[in-house]
């Protein structure tokens, strides 16, 4: 509710440098969402090719921004997150909500051994297929999980409303971040749910992943229907107000 | 009920507060153009744009950097006098204004007045001393903390990147490969992987925590070793920042730091 006004309050203030907003504008709304760091810190940037580019090949806005970032406090990197080859962003956040308990190692390994099941049924594959089918078979899984990702995310979404007493599934854009959520949150459901007995997770989880790279599958049913139901409830549309 | 009298006082009563309007407010109350507003750069602002038309050029000028716009509390000093925030924010959002026409000197120097200046290198990083132990080899030593552990660790210009934390390998003191992995950052970040040594002690916190305490301490250590520019890019990596979070109290009246009681209907 005032998170909107708060946030385009924090812009303008940002707009100023390191200039804090002083004033609590919003009386009877305590504020709840709070961070050990005072507003002016901004987020660390790891990329090695970024800092290590040559002074000839940047433009003038890069420039600038190398010099406004010498002046700014940037908050510590976050135990998860390196400069290796091997960190990306995606899994880490997939591993992350895999997580249960707070048992970070596990839901590491479990990821660790998917890709490993991923890779080694798409080779068993490459070797059984003839010369021009292997051209075809993707073998590397980090791309294989990024397309399969790609594919499981909705374009539209559906809110319930509540009008005239009633809730009204109502359809509604979704954002990037939401897509890209429901799309690891339903690949994660799916699996936990819909496993035979005595099946284990990465096998289960290897399996979605190649289903949903060669778009078909649970997952991407489960898109399609979320469509279908946003298409069906077209007339709707009018409910929304932002 | 008012008297003959009293009814010609107040009529004589209103017309005498219209003169005075009248007076005061030449254009009347409410007219748009007889509001109060920041004469000074609001008149600036519409100066620069008619003298150059309503599109805008970007011109950025090295000076912005180095200083900030004086906060609500500063201008109220200098003014002397009582702002709102819609106030402030409407002036700084003007002075933004006039910063993107093109201006001269003057203009400048009026800007400067409301501008303060920042800490130009937030680079106060304290660089640690090189020592030598009794064989001859540099070395350098600094402490590092995450959460409740604490952690000293002592980097040695050449080596083979040998690490050991405890009198242990870090390869068994750490059985996780994330932790491991955070040990290395600082120095996988700078490409020296196998050129250093490093001892260290750690006690308190968690595993994770002692991972972080320790990565601190060699990042803060190794910048007796390296280039300016190259402390610069660790401290905009967030490698030389300490981590202030640390486990929020458990308050009354609720079951943990967040969670609140089971909510019973009765």
């Amino acid at each position: 509710m005032a998170a909107p006004a708060l946030q385009a309050a924090r812009r303008l203030s940002g707009l100023t440098l390191g200039v804090r907003l002083a004033v609590w504008n919003f009386p009877g709304i305590t504020q709840v969402r709070w961070s050990r760091y005072a507003p002016e810190y901004r987020d660390p940037l790891i990329d090695k090719e970024y800092y290590r580019k040559p002074v000839s090949e940047l433009t003038e806005e890069e420039k600038y921004d190398q010099e406004l970032k010498k002046t700014q406090l940037i908050k510590a990197a976050a135990a998860t997150e390196t400069s290796s080859v091997f960190a990306d962003p995606v899994i880490s956040k997939f591993t992350n909500m895999m997580m249960k308990g707070g048992n970070k190692v596990l839901a590491r390994s479990l990821m660790a051994q998917t890709l490993e099941a991923v890779k080694r049924k798409q080779f068993e594959k490459y070797h059984a297929a003839s010369a021009e089918e292997q051209a075809t078979i993707e073998r590397n899984p980090y791309r294989i999980f990024h397309q399969a990702l790609k594919n499981c995310e909705p374009v539209i979404g559906l809110v319930p409303i509540l009008k005239g007493g009633h809730f009204y599934q109502v359809p509604v854009p979704l954002t990037d971040r939401r897509r890209r959520f429901l799309a690891m949150k339903w690949m994660i459901t799916e699996c936990r749910e819909n496993k035979p007995r005595r099946t284990l997770m990465p096998e289960k989880l290897s399996d979605e992943l190649l289903e949903a790279f060669h778009n078909r599958g649970p997952v991407i049913k489960r898109k399609h229907n979320m469509h279908k139901m946003a298409e069906a409830n077209r007339a709707l549309a009018h409910y929304r107000w932002w | 009920m008012l008297s003959p009298r009293d009814c010609r006082l107040l009529i004589n009563l209103c017309v005498y507060f219209q003169k005075a309007i009248a007076y005061l407010f030449p254009s009347g109350l409410f007219e748009k153009q007889a509001r109060p507003i920041m004469k000074e750069v609001y008149g600036k602002v519409l100066q620069l744009e008619a003298r150059r038309g309503p599109l805008s050029e970007k011109t950025e000028s090295k000076d912005l950097i180095g200083s900030r716009w004086l906060i609500k509390e500063e201008l109220e000093e200098m003014l002397v006098e009582k702002l709102s925030d819609q106030d402030y924010v409407q002036f700084i959002r003007l002075l933004e204004k006039l910063l993107t026409l093109p201006y001269g000197p003057a203009e400048e120097e009026l800007m400067q007045r409301f501008r303060k200046s920042v800490t130009v290198q937030s680079k106060k990083q304290v660089i640690e001393p090189v020592q030598r132990d009794e064989r001859g080899m540099a070395f350098s030593t600094s402490e590092g903390r995450r959460k409740s552990a604490t952690a000293q660790a002592v980097v040695f210009e050449h080596g083979s990147g040998k690490i050991h934390v405890n009198g242990v390998d870090y390869l068994l003191y750490f059985p996780v490969t994330q932790d491991r992995e955070q040990l290395m950052f600082p120095f996988h970040f700078l490409d020296r992987l196998e050129k250093h040594d490093v001892t260290c002690t750690v006690s308190g916190g968690g595993r994770s925590a002692q991972a972080g305490a320790i990565r601190l301490a060699m990042a803060r250590a190794l910048c007796s070793f390296i280039t300016e520019d190259e402390i610069e890019w660790m401290r905009q990596a967030g490698l030389l920042t300490t981590d202030p979070r640390i486990r929020e109290r458990k308050k009354p009246g609720q079951e943990g730091a967040r969670r609140k009681f089971t909510w019973k209907k009765r």
